[in-house]
Protein backbone atom coordinates (compact mmCIF):
# COMPACT_ATOMS: atom_id res chain seq x y z
CA UNK A 1 0.00 0.00 0.00
CA UNK A 2 1.37 3.45 -0.74
CA UNK A 3 -0.03 6.58 0.89
CA UNK A 4 1.48 10.28 -0.11
CA UNK A 5 -0.51 12.45 2.46
CA UNK A 6 -0.50 16.50 1.98
CA UNK A 7 2.58 16.85 -0.08
CA UNK A 8 4.05 19.51 -1.31
CA UNK A 9 6.77 20.99 -3.19
CA UNK A 10 7.86 24.16 -4.13
CA UNK A 11 10.82 24.44 -6.33
CA UNK A 12 12.95 28.07 -6.54
CA UNK A 13 10.66 29.34 -2.97
CA UNK A 14 10.83 32.91 -2.13
CA UNK A 15 12.41 33.59 -5.73
CA UNK A 16 10.46 34.99 -8.92
CA UNK A 17 10.42 31.54 -10.27
CA UNK A 18 8.83 30.05 -7.53
CA UNK A 19 6.57 27.50 -8.67
CA UNK A 20 5.09 24.88 -7.26
CA UNK A 21 4.83 21.11 -8.11
CA UNK A 22 3.23 19.21 -5.66
CA UNK A 23 0.52 21.40 -3.85
CA UNK A 24 -0.71 19.76 -1.23
CA UNK A 25 -1.37 16.28 -2.98
CA UNK A 26 -2.80 13.15 -1.44
CA UNK A 27 -3.14 9.68 -2.97
CA UNK A 28 -3.72 6.28 -1.79
CA UNK A 29 -3.10 2.65 -3.39
CA UNK A 30 -4.15 -0.26 -2.11
CA UNK A 31 -1.85 -3.49 -2.50
CA UNK A 32 -2.33 -4.65 -5.57
CA UNK A 33 -3.90 -1.37 -7.72
CA UNK A 34 -2.34 -0.80 -10.78
CA UNK A 35 -3.06 3.33 -11.46
CA UNK A 36 -1.63 5.08 -14.40
CA UNK A 37 -0.67 8.42 -14.11
CA UNK A 38 -1.59 11.62 -17.07
CA UNK A 39 -1.43 15.15 -16.99
CA UNK A 40 -0.03 17.78 -18.75
CA UNK A 41 3.78 19.12 -18.95
CA UNK A 42 4.10 20.74 -15.03
CA UNK A 43 1.49 19.02 -13.57
CA UNK A 44 3.43 17.35 -11.36
CA UNK A 45 4.07 13.98 -12.29
CA UNK A 46 7.40 13.54 -12.23
CA UNK A 47 7.96 15.36 -8.80
CA UNK A 48 5.56 12.97 -7.33
CA UNK A 49 7.23 9.87 -9.08
CA UNK A 50 10.71 11.55 -7.05
CA UNK A 51 9.16 12.46 -4.06
CA UNK A 52 8.47 8.94 -3.66
CA UNK A 53 11.63 7.26 -5.00
CA UNK A 54 13.39 9.74 -2.68
CA UNK A 55 14.99 11.66 -5.32
CA UNK A 56 13.67 14.94 -4.33
CA UNK A 57 12.68 15.61 -0.30
CA UNK A 58 9.47 17.22 0.05
CA UNK A 59 8.43 20.80 1.88
CA UNK A 60 5.80 19.02 3.51
CA UNK A 61 3.21 16.13 3.99
CA UNK A 62 4.29 12.32 4.31
CA UNK A 63 4.93 9.50 1.99
CA UNK A 64 5.01 6.08 3.39
CA UNK A 65 4.69 2.46 1.61
CA UNK A 66 3.12 -0.38 3.79
CA UNK A 67 3.02 1.99 6.88
CA UNK A 68 6.85 2.72 6.72
CA UNK A 69 7.28 5.87 6.61
CA UNK A 70 9.91 6.98 4.31
CA UNK A 71 9.42 10.46 4.31
CA UNK A 72 13.04 11.19 5.24
CA UNK A 73 14.68 8.43 3.84
CA UNK A 74 17.10 8.84 1.08
CA UNK A 75 16.37 6.64 -1.97
CA UNK A 76 19.05 3.84 -1.62
CA UNK A 77 17.14 3.25 1.97
CA UNK A 78 13.59 3.42 -0.06
CA UNK A 79 15.04 0.74 -2.28
CA UNK A 80 13.80 -2.08 -0.19
CA UNK A 81 10.46 -1.11 -1.00
CA UNK A 82 9.95 1.09 -4.26
CA UNK A 83 11.13 -0.24 -7.42
CA UNK A 84 11.62 2.40 -10.43
CA UNK A 85 11.80 2.38 -14.38
CA UNK A 86 13.20 5.24 -15.40
CA UNK A 87 12.37 6.89 -18.96
CA UNK A 88 15.85 6.85 -20.03
CA UNK A 89 16.81 3.47 -21.35
CA UNK A 90 20.35 4.77 -20.04
CA UNK A 91 18.71 5.58 -16.18
CA UNK A 92 18.38 2.20 -15.19
CA UNK A 93 20.90 0.13 -16.00
CA UNK A 94 24.83 0.16 -14.93
CA UNK A 95 26.44 0.52 -19.25
CA UNK A 96 29.36 -1.47 -18.43
CA UNK A 97 28.58 -4.01 -16.30
CA UNK A 98 27.18 -7.01 -17.56
CA UNK A 99 23.47 -8.44 -17.87
CA UNK A 100 24.16 -11.25 -15.19
CA UNK A 101 25.82 -7.96 -12.73
CA UNK A 102 22.80 -6.02 -13.31
CA UNK A 103 20.32 -8.54 -12.62
CA UNK A 104 22.61 -9.36 -9.49
CA UNK A 105 22.48 -6.06 -8.25
CA UNK A 106 18.94 -5.98 -8.56
CA UNK A 107 18.17 -9.17 -6.53
CA UNK A 108 20.32 -7.27 -3.88
CA UNK A 109 17.99 -4.51 -3.64
CA UNK A 110 17.11 -4.24 0.26
CA UNK A 111 19.76 -6.50 1.04
CA UNK A 112 22.85 -6.55 2.94
CA UNK A 113 25.82 -6.43 0.31
CA UNK A 114 28.07 -9.57 1.77
CA UNK A 115 31.84 -10.35 0.17
CA UNK A 116 30.32 -13.31 -1.18
CA UNK A 117 30.44 -13.80 -4.60
CA UNK A 118 28.12 -11.79 -7.11
CA UNK A 119 27.50 -14.41 -9.20
CA UNK A 120 27.02 -18.56 -8.96
CA UNK A 121 25.49 -20.85 -11.80
CA UNK A 122 22.12 -21.33 -9.52
CA UNK A 123 21.82 -17.35 -9.69
CA UNK A 124 22.68 -17.56 -13.42
CA UNK A 125 19.96 -19.89 -13.89
CA UNK A 126 17.66 -18.05 -11.92
CA UNK A 127 18.02 -15.16 -14.59
CA UNK A 128 17.89 -16.73 -17.34
CA UNK A 129 14.81 -18.10 -17.01
CA UNK A 130 13.40 -14.70 -15.79
CA UNK A 131 14.96 -13.39 -19.23
CA UNK A 132 13.46 -16.17 -21.24
CA UNK A 133 9.82 -14.17 -20.27
CA UNK A 134 11.10 -11.40 -22.46
CA UNK A 135 11.10 -13.52 -25.30
CA UNK A 136 14.03 -11.27 -26.79
CA UNK A 137 16.54 -13.70 -26.69
CA UNK A 138 18.51 -12.09 -24.13
CA UNK A 139 19.04 -15.30 -21.52
CA UNK A 140 22.17 -16.35 -23.93
CA UNK A 141 24.09 -13.24 -23.66
CA UNK A 142 24.09 -13.00 -19.55
CA UNK A 143 27.91 -11.83 -20.28
CA UNK A 144 26.99 -9.62 -22.91
CA UNK A 145 27.74 -5.81 -21.25
CA UNK A 146 24.46 -3.58 -21.27
CA UNK A 147 25.79 -0.80 -23.30
CA UNK A 148 26.31 -2.84 -26.21
CA UNK A 149 22.24 -3.50 -26.21
CA UNK A 150 19.38 -1.89 -27.83
CA UNK A 151 17.21 0.59 -26.16
CA UNK A 152 14.36 -1.36 -26.21
CA UNK A 153 16.23 -4.36 -24.63
CA UNK A 154 17.89 -2.00 -21.99
CA UNK A 155 14.46 -1.16 -21.03
CA UNK A 156 12.92 -4.45 -20.97
CA UNK A 157 16.02 -5.63 -18.45
CA UNK A 158 15.41 -2.71 -16.64
CA UNK A 159 12.17 -3.69 -16.16
CA UNK A 160 12.84 -6.94 -14.63
CA UNK A 161 15.49 -5.75 -12.57
CA UNK A 162 12.38 -3.78 -11.10
CA UNK A 163 10.54 -6.47 -10.48
CA UNK A 164 12.76 -9.35 -9.44
CA UNK A 165 12.80 -8.18 -5.71
CA UNK A 166 8.70 -8.33 -6.37
CA UNK A 167 8.66 -4.50 -5.01
CA UNK A 168 5.91 -3.04 -2.70
CA UNK A 169 5.55 -0.33 -4.83
CA UNK A 170 6.63 -0.03 -8.91
CA UNK A 171 7.26 3.20 -10.17
CA UNK A 172 7.00 3.21 -14.32
CA UNK A 173 8.02 6.75 -15.40
CA UNK A 174 7.20 7.23 -19.03
CA UNK A 175 9.18 3.92 -19.52
CA UNK A 176 7.92 3.43 -23.17
CA UNK A 177 8.16 7.03 -24.11
CA UNK A 178 11.80 6.91 -25.81
CA UNK A 179 11.45 3.67 -27.68
CA UNK A 180 9.88 3.15 -31.21
CA UNK A 181 6.15 2.37 -31.24
CA UNK A 182 6.52 -1.48 -31.95
CA UNK A 183 8.90 -1.67 -29.05
CA UNK A 184 7.11 0.27 -26.95
CA UNK A 185 4.29 -2.05 -27.66
CA UNK A 186 6.74 -4.99 -26.77
CA UNK A 187 8.03 -3.41 -23.47
CA UNK A 188 4.36 -2.65 -22.21
CA UNK A 189 3.07 -6.23 -22.81
CA UNK A 190 5.79 -7.44 -20.87
CA UNK A 191 4.75 -5.15 -18.09
CA UNK A 192 1.73 -5.53 -17.64
CA UNK A 193 2.03 -9.34 -17.71
CA UNK A 194 4.65 -8.90 -14.97
CA UNK A 195 2.68 -6.61 -12.92
CA UNK A 196 -0.42 -9.04 -13.53
CA UNK A 197 1.42 -11.93 -12.41
CA UNK A 198 2.83 -10.44 -9.56
CA UNK A 199 0.10 -8.30 -8.17
CA UNK A 200 2.40 -5.34 -7.70
CA UNK A 201 1.38 -2.13 -6.29
CA UNK A 202 2.14 0.40 -9.66
CA UNK A 203 2.06 3.93 -10.20
CA UNK A 204 2.90 4.41 -13.56
CA UNK A 205 3.03 7.60 -15.29
CA UNK A 206 2.30 7.73 -19.28
CA UNK A 207 1.84 10.81 -21.91
CA UNK A 208 -0.02 7.60 -23.94
CA UNK A 209 -4.13 7.91 -23.18
CA UNK A 210 -4.97 4.86 -24.81
CA UNK A 211 -2.12 3.15 -22.36
CA UNK A 212 -3.56 4.72 -19.84
CA UNK A 213 -7.16 3.48 -20.39
CA UNK A 214 -6.41 -0.10 -21.63
CA UNK A 215 -3.79 -0.30 -18.74
CA UNK A 216 -4.42 -0.87 -14.73
CA UNK A 217 -7.95 -0.42 -12.80
CA UNK A 218 -7.16 3.02 -12.00
CA UNK A 219 -6.26 6.32 -13.77
CA UNK A 220 -5.26 9.62 -11.98
CA UNK A 221 -4.80 13.06 -13.56
CA UNK A 222 -2.61 15.52 -11.84
CA UNK A 223 -2.97 19.21 -12.32
CA UNK A 224 -1.23 22.23 -11.32
CA UNK A 225 0.34 19.71 -8.17
CA UNK A 226 -3.11 18.42 -7.35
CA UNK A 227 -5.21 15.43 -8.39
CA UNK A 228 -7.44 16.41 -10.63
CA UNK A 229 -9.74 13.44 -11.17
CA UNK A 230 -9.56 10.04 -10.59
CA UNK A 231 -11.50 6.88 -11.74
CA UNK A 232 -11.59 3.36 -11.18
CA UNK A 233 -13.60 0.30 -11.28
CA UNK A 234 -16.34 0.33 -14.43
CA UNK A 235 -16.20 3.88 -14.86
CA UNK A 236 -12.82 3.64 -15.97
CA UNK A 237 -13.27 0.36 -18.19
CA UNK A 238 -15.85 2.40 -19.98
CA UNK A 239 -13.59 4.92 -21.14
CA UNK A 240 -12.01 5.87 -24.72
CA UNK A 241 -9.82 8.56 -25.61
CA UNK A 242 -12.17 11.11 -27.02
CA UNK A 243 -14.86 10.95 -23.65
CA UNK A 244 -11.31 10.87 -21.58
CA UNK A 245 -10.43 14.28 -23.52
CA UNK A 246 -13.92 15.91 -22.82
CA UNK A 247 -14.00 14.83 -19.65
CA UNK A 248 -10.49 16.09 -18.43
CA UNK A 249 -10.30 19.36 -20.84
CA UNK A 250 -7.63 18.54 -22.27
CA UNK A 251 -5.76 20.83 -24.01
CA UNK A 252 -2.14 19.99 -24.15
CA UNK A 253 -0.88 19.13 -27.55
CA UNK A 254 1.49 16.14 -26.46
CA UNK A 255 -1.06 14.56 -24.78
CA UNK A 256 -3.47 14.48 -27.59
CA UNK A 257 -0.91 13.39 -30.47
CA UNK A 258 0.50 10.53 -28.65
CA UNK B 1 74.58 1.74 -28.99
CA UNK B 2 76.08 -1.83 -27.46
CA UNK B 3 76.43 0.33 -24.21
CA UNK B 4 73.20 1.91 -24.41
CA UNK B 5 71.42 -1.96 -24.74
CA UNK B 6 74.13 -3.23 -21.58
CA UNK B 7 73.17 0.10 -19.23
CA UNK B 8 69.84 -0.93 -19.33
CA UNK B 9 70.10 -4.62 -19.35
CA UNK B 10 72.01 -3.78 -16.15
CA UNK B 11 69.04 -2.13 -15.10
CA UNK B 12 66.30 -4.19 -15.62
CA UNK B 13 66.40 -6.43 -11.96
CA UNK B 14 66.42 -2.89 -10.03
CA UNK B 15 63.93 -1.31 -12.22
CA UNK B 16 61.48 -4.04 -12.11
CA UNK B 17 61.88 -4.66 -8.23
CA UNK B 18 60.57 -0.51 -8.32
CA UNK B 19 58.10 -1.07 -10.75
CA UNK B 20 56.21 -3.90 -8.60
CA UNK B 21 55.95 -1.09 -5.77
CA UNK B 22 54.86 1.45 -7.99
CA UNK B 23 52.36 -1.17 -9.32
CA UNK B 24 50.64 -0.51 -6.55
CA UNK B 25 50.16 2.87 -6.81
CA UNK B 26 48.92 2.62 -10.39
CA UNK B 27 46.73 0.53 -9.11
CA UNK B 28 45.28 3.15 -6.37
CA UNK B 29 44.96 5.57 -9.48
CA UNK B 30 43.08 2.95 -11.96
CA UNK B 31 40.48 2.45 -9.10
CA UNK B 32 39.09 5.86 -8.65
CA UNK B 33 39.66 7.16 -12.11
CA UNK B 34 38.30 3.70 -13.64
CA UNK B 35 35.86 1.89 -11.21
CA UNK B 36 34.26 5.03 -9.40
CA UNK B 37 34.63 7.55 -12.74
CA UNK B 38 36.19 9.80 -9.47
CA UNK B 39 39.34 11.26 -10.66
CA UNK B 40 41.22 11.53 -7.32
CA UNK B 41 44.69 13.73 -7.12
CA UNK B 42 45.39 12.23 -3.99
CA UNK B 43 48.19 9.84 -4.61
CA UNK B 44 50.29 12.38 -4.94
CA UNK B 45 49.87 12.93 -1.20
CA UNK B 46 48.73 9.54 0.12
CA UNK B 47 51.75 7.86 -1.26
CA UNK B 48 54.49 10.43 0.68
CA UNK B 49 51.70 9.77 3.68
CA UNK B 50 52.16 6.12 3.83
CA UNK B 51 56.04 6.54 3.62
CA UNK B 52 55.90 9.21 6.16
CA UNK B 53 54.03 7.42 8.55
CA UNK B 54 56.24 5.07 8.13
CA UNK B 55 59.24 5.81 8.60
CA UNK B 56 58.25 7.77 11.31
CA UNK B 57 57.09 4.78 13.22
CA UNK B 58 60.23 2.87 12.42
CA UNK B 59 62.29 5.58 14.08
CA UNK B 60 60.23 5.29 17.09
CA UNK B 61 60.53 1.56 17.68
CA UNK B 62 57.48 0.21 16.14
CA UNK B 63 57.23 -3.14 14.59
CA UNK B 64 57.57 -2.78 10.86
CA UNK B 65 54.51 -4.74 10.13
CA UNK B 66 52.88 -2.32 12.72
CA UNK B 67 54.22 0.78 10.88
CA UNK B 68 53.63 -0.53 7.66
CA UNK B 69 49.66 -1.20 8.54
CA UNK B 70 49.02 2.37 10.46
CA UNK B 71 50.51 3.71 7.14
CA UNK B 72 47.87 1.92 5.17
CA UNK B 73 45.48 3.23 7.74
CA UNK B 74 46.27 6.51 7.17
CA UNK B 75 46.66 6.66 3.83
CA UNK B 76 42.87 4.86 3.76
CA UNK B 77 41.43 8.06 5.79
CA UNK B 78 43.20 10.74 3.54
CA UNK B 79 41.07 9.13 0.65
CA UNK B 80 38.11 8.60 2.82
CA UNK B 81 38.50 12.42 3.34
CA UNK B 82 38.55 13.54 -0.26
CA UNK B 83 35.30 11.10 -0.77
CA UNK B 84 33.85 13.09 1.72
CA UNK B 85 34.78 16.64 0.59
CA UNK B 86 33.63 15.80 -2.24
CA UNK B 87 30.23 14.18 -0.83
CA UNK B 88 29.74 16.59 1.84
CA UNK B 89 31.19 20.11 1.01
CA UNK B 90 29.99 19.01 -3.16
CA UNK B 91 33.32 20.06 -4.13
CA UNK B 92 34.72 19.28 -7.71
CA UNK B 93 36.42 16.07 -7.64
CA UNK B 94 40.29 16.91 -8.89
CA UNK B 95 39.80 20.42 -6.57
CA UNK B 96 38.77 17.96 -3.43
CA UNK B 97 41.91 16.19 -4.23
CA UNK B 98 44.31 18.67 -4.59
CA UNK B 99 43.18 20.25 -1.27
CA UNK B 100 43.99 17.29 0.29
CA UNK B 101 47.33 16.55 -1.24
CA UNK B 102 48.43 20.20 -0.55
CA UNK B 103 47.02 19.23 3.19
CA UNK B 104 49.20 16.17 3.69
CA UNK B 105 52.18 17.97 2.30
CA UNK B 106 52.26 19.74 5.61
CA UNK B 107 50.78 16.91 7.76
CA UNK B 108 53.73 14.48 5.91
CA UNK B 109 56.44 17.51 7.30
CA UNK B 110 54.86 17.20 10.80
CA UNK B 111 54.49 13.55 10.76
CA UNK B 112 58.83 12.93 9.65
CA UNK B 113 59.39 16.49 11.82
CA UNK B 114 61.54 17.00 8.83
CA UNK B 115 61.79 16.75 5.31
CA UNK B 116 64.41 13.77 5.11
CA UNK B 117 64.37 10.50 7.32
CA UNK B 118 66.75 7.81 6.93
CA UNK B 119 66.26 4.04 8.29
CA UNK B 120 69.81 2.84 8.29
CA UNK B 121 69.69 1.36 11.96
CA UNK B 122 65.77 0.39 12.19
CA UNK B 123 64.34 -3.11 11.54
CA UNK B 124 62.40 -2.73 7.92
CA UNK B 125 59.42 -5.38 6.35
CA UNK B 126 61.36 -7.21 4.15
CA UNK B 127 64.14 -8.39 6.78
CA UNK B 128 60.97 -9.87 8.64
CA UNK B 129 59.44 -11.42 5.78
CA UNK B 130 62.51 -13.12 4.53
CA UNK B 131 66.13 -12.91 6.43
CA UNK B 132 68.62 -10.94 3.53
CA UNK B 133 66.09 -9.57 1.75
CA UNK B 134 66.77 -6.45 2.81
CA UNK B 135 69.76 -5.94 0.54
CA UNK B 136 69.39 -9.15 -1.85
CA UNK B 137 68.02 -8.42 -4.97
CA UNK B 138 66.66 -11.65 -6.04
CA UNK B 139 64.96 -12.29 -2.82
CA UNK B 140 63.43 -8.65 -2.83
CA UNK B 141 61.85 -9.63 -6.52
CA UNK B 142 60.66 -12.62 -5.35
CA UNK B 143 58.72 -11.14 -2.37
CA UNK B 144 57.35 -8.54 -4.04
CA UNK B 145 56.00 -10.16 -7.25
CA UNK B 146 54.14 -12.80 -4.37
CA UNK B 147 52.81 -9.45 -2.88
CA UNK B 148 51.88 -7.80 -5.93
CA UNK B 149 50.32 -11.43 -7.33
CA UNK B 150 48.31 -11.45 -4.13
CA UNK B 151 47.31 -7.88 -3.69
CA UNK B 152 45.54 -8.19 -7.73
CA UNK B 153 44.46 -11.46 -6.82
CA UNK B 154 42.62 -10.20 -4.03
CA UNK B 155 41.71 -6.91 -5.96
CA UNK B 156 40.14 -9.20 -8.73
CA UNK B 157 38.16 -11.12 -6.28
CA UNK B 158 36.84 -8.02 -3.91
CA UNK B 159 35.10 -6.53 -7.41
CA UNK B 160 33.48 -9.86 -8.32
CA UNK B 161 31.94 -9.66 -4.81
CA UNK B 162 28.78 -8.20 -4.05
CA UNK B 163 30.40 -5.51 -2.25
CA UNK B 164 32.67 -5.01 -5.25
CA UNK B 165 29.59 -5.52 -7.61
CA UNK B 166 27.98 -2.44 -5.88
CA UNK B 167 31.01 -0.37 -5.93
CA UNK B 168 31.42 -0.90 -9.76
CA UNK B 169 27.92 -0.12 -9.86
CA UNK B 170 28.37 3.14 -8.02
CA UNK B 171 31.18 4.10 -10.86
CA UNK B 172 28.76 3.28 -13.23
CA UNK B 173 25.78 4.90 -12.85
CA UNK B 174 24.96 6.95 -9.82
CA UNK B 175 20.97 6.70 -10.31
CA UNK B 176 21.27 3.21 -10.96
CA UNK B 177 23.12 2.40 -8.01
CA UNK B 178 20.61 4.21 -5.38
CA UNK B 179 17.86 3.04 -7.14
CA UNK B 180 19.07 -0.92 -6.46
CA UNK B 181 19.18 0.47 -2.67
CA UNK B 182 23.16 1.23 -2.68
CA UNK B 183 24.69 3.89 -0.66
CA UNK B 184 26.54 6.14 -3.37
CA UNK B 185 28.59 7.85 -0.22
CA UNK B 186 29.42 5.01 1.55
CA UNK B 187 31.17 3.14 -1.26
CA UNK B 188 32.67 6.19 -2.57
CA UNK B 189 34.31 6.81 0.42
CA UNK B 190 35.47 3.52 1.18
CA UNK B 191 36.63 3.41 -2.22
CA UNK B 192 38.68 6.41 -2.15
CA UNK B 193 39.60 4.36 1.20
CA UNK B 194 40.75 1.28 -0.31
CA UNK B 195 42.40 3.16 -3.57
CA UNK B 196 44.12 5.45 -1.29
CA UNK B 197 45.42 2.50 1.20
CA UNK B 198 47.14 0.84 -1.66
CA UNK B 199 49.14 4.29 -2.34
CA UNK B 200 49.91 4.28 1.42
CA UNK B 201 51.09 0.85 1.42
CA UNK B 202 53.49 1.58 -1.66
CA UNK B 203 54.85 4.38 0.23
CA UNK B 204 55.36 2.38 3.13
CA UNK B 205 57.09 -0.50 1.14
CA UNK B 206 58.89 1.83 -0.64
CA UNK B 207 61.03 3.66 2.25
CA UNK B 208 61.52 0.21 3.77
CA UNK B 209 63.04 -0.92 0.44
CA UNK B 210 65.24 2.56 -0.22
CA UNK B 211 65.94 3.01 3.26
CA UNK B 212 64.62 6.63 3.53
CA UNK B 213 61.50 8.84 3.38
CA UNK B 214 61.48 11.97 1.92
CA UNK B 215 58.89 14.66 1.45
CA UNK B 216 58.98 14.95 -1.98
CA UNK B 217 58.60 11.49 -3.11
CA UNK B 218 55.41 11.99 -4.07
CA UNK B 219 55.62 14.25 -6.65
CA UNK B 220 54.91 13.13 -10.36
CA UNK B 221 53.59 10.11 -9.11
CA UNK B 222 49.87 10.50 -10.47
CA UNK B 223 51.21 11.20 -13.86
CA UNK B 224 53.66 8.01 -13.35
CA UNK B 225 51.03 5.79 -12.58
CA UNK B 226 48.17 7.12 -15.32
CA UNK B 227 50.97 6.20 -17.81
CA UNK B 228 51.48 3.21 -16.49
CA UNK B 229 47.61 2.32 -16.55
CA UNK B 230 47.26 3.54 -19.97
CA UNK B 231 50.01 0.99 -21.04
CA UNK B 232 48.34 -1.64 -19.41
CA UNK B 233 45.11 -1.19 -20.90
CA UNK B 234 46.80 -0.25 -24.45
CA UNK B 235 48.10 -3.72 -23.54
CA UNK B 236 45.48 -5.63 -22.08
CA UNK B 237 42.14 -3.28 -22.56
CA UNK B 238 39.45 -2.54 -21.02
CA UNK B 239 36.66 -5.02 -21.92
CA UNK B 240 36.61 -7.52 -19.02
CA UNK B 241 37.10 -6.63 -14.95
CA UNK B 242 40.43 -8.75 -15.03
CA UNK B 243 41.91 -6.78 -17.77
CA UNK B 244 41.12 -3.49 -15.78
CA UNK B 245 42.45 -4.97 -12.81
CA UNK B 246 45.78 -6.13 -14.17
CA UNK B 247 46.09 -2.89 -16.25
CA UNK B 248 48.13 -1.26 -13.92
CA UNK B 249 50.18 -4.11 -12.31
CA UNK B 250 51.20 -5.16 -16.16
CA UNK B 251 51.31 -1.46 -17.59
CA UNK B 252 53.65 -0.23 -14.33
CA UNK B 253 55.75 -2.63 -14.82
CA UNK B 254 56.44 -1.65 -19.00
CA UNK B 255 56.45 1.78 -18.14
CA UNK B 256 59.44 2.00 -15.97
CA UNK B 257 61.33 -0.28 -17.85
CA UNK B 258 60.89 1.87 -20.86
CA UNK B 259 61.85 4.96 -18.38
CA UNK B 260 64.65 2.86 -17.84
CA UNK B 261 65.39 2.48 -21.16
CA UNK B 262 65.38 6.16 -22.16
CA UNK B 263 67.53 7.30 -19.66
CA UNK B 264 69.94 4.64 -21.02
CA UNK B 265 69.37 6.49 -24.17
CA UNK B 266 70.78 9.27 -22.65
CA UNK B 267 67.16 10.98 -21.43
CA UNK B 268 68.51 13.34 -18.74
CA UNK B 269 66.38 12.61 -15.52
CA UNK B 270 65.11 16.14 -14.97
CA UNK B 271 63.09 15.78 -18.14
CA UNK B 272 61.60 12.21 -17.24
CA UNK B 273 58.31 14.17 -16.32
CA UNK B 274 57.98 16.41 -19.42
CA UNK B 275 58.84 13.09 -21.69
CA UNK B 276 55.71 10.87 -19.51
CA UNK B 277 53.67 14.09 -19.56
CA UNK B 278 53.67 14.34 -23.20
CA UNK B 279 53.09 10.66 -23.45
CA UNK B 280 49.83 11.27 -21.80
CA UNK B 281 49.05 13.94 -23.09
CA UNK B 282 49.49 12.08 -26.55
CA UNK B 283 47.25 8.57 -25.52
CA UNK B 284 44.52 10.64 -23.72
CA UNK B 285 44.46 13.65 -27.42
CA UNK B 286 44.96 11.46 -29.69
CA UNK B 287 41.38 9.44 -30.30
CA UNK B 288 39.84 13.51 -29.50
CA UNK B 289 41.93 14.76 -32.61
CA UNK B 290 40.73 11.43 -34.45
CA UNK B 291 37.47 12.08 -33.79
CA UNK B 292 36.59 11.70 -30.46
CA UNK B 293 35.98 9.33 -28.28
CA UNK B 294 33.66 9.08 -25.12
CA UNK B 295 36.16 6.27 -23.33
CA UNK B 296 38.95 8.72 -23.21
CA UNK B 297 36.89 11.89 -21.89
CA UNK B 298 35.91 10.10 -19.15
CA UNK B 299 39.35 10.70 -17.47
CA UNK B 300 38.55 14.16 -18.35
CA UNK B 301 35.58 15.41 -15.87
Amino acid sequence: MLEVKDAVKIFHRGTVNERPALNGLSLKLETGDFSAVIGSNGAGKSTLLNAIAGGISIDSGTVSVDGHDLTSSPTHKRAKWVARVFQDPLGGTAGPMTIEENLALAALRGQRHSLRLGLNSQRRDYYRDLLKTLGLGLEDRLTAKVELLSGGQRQSLALIMAIITEPAVLLLDEHCAALDPKTAGIVMDSTVKAIEAAGLTTLMVTHNMQHAIEYGNRLIMLEAGQLRLEMSGAEKTSLDVESLVERFHITDDKILLS
Amino acid sequence: MMEIFNNFYNLVPVTFTQSLIYALVAAGIMIPFRILNFPDLTSEGSFPFGGAICAALLVAGYHPIAATLIAVAGAFAAGCCTAFIHLKLKINTLLAGILMMTMLFSINLRVMGKSNVALFDTQNLLEVVWKNTGTELDQQIAVFVILVIVICLVLLWFFKTEIGMAMRAVGANLNMASAQGISTWAYTIVGLGIANGLNGLAGAILVQQQGYSDVNMGLGILIDGLAAVIIGETLLGRQAVWRQIAAPFLGSVVYYQLISLGLAAGLQPSDIKLATGIFVLITLGLPVLRGGSAETMKLRE
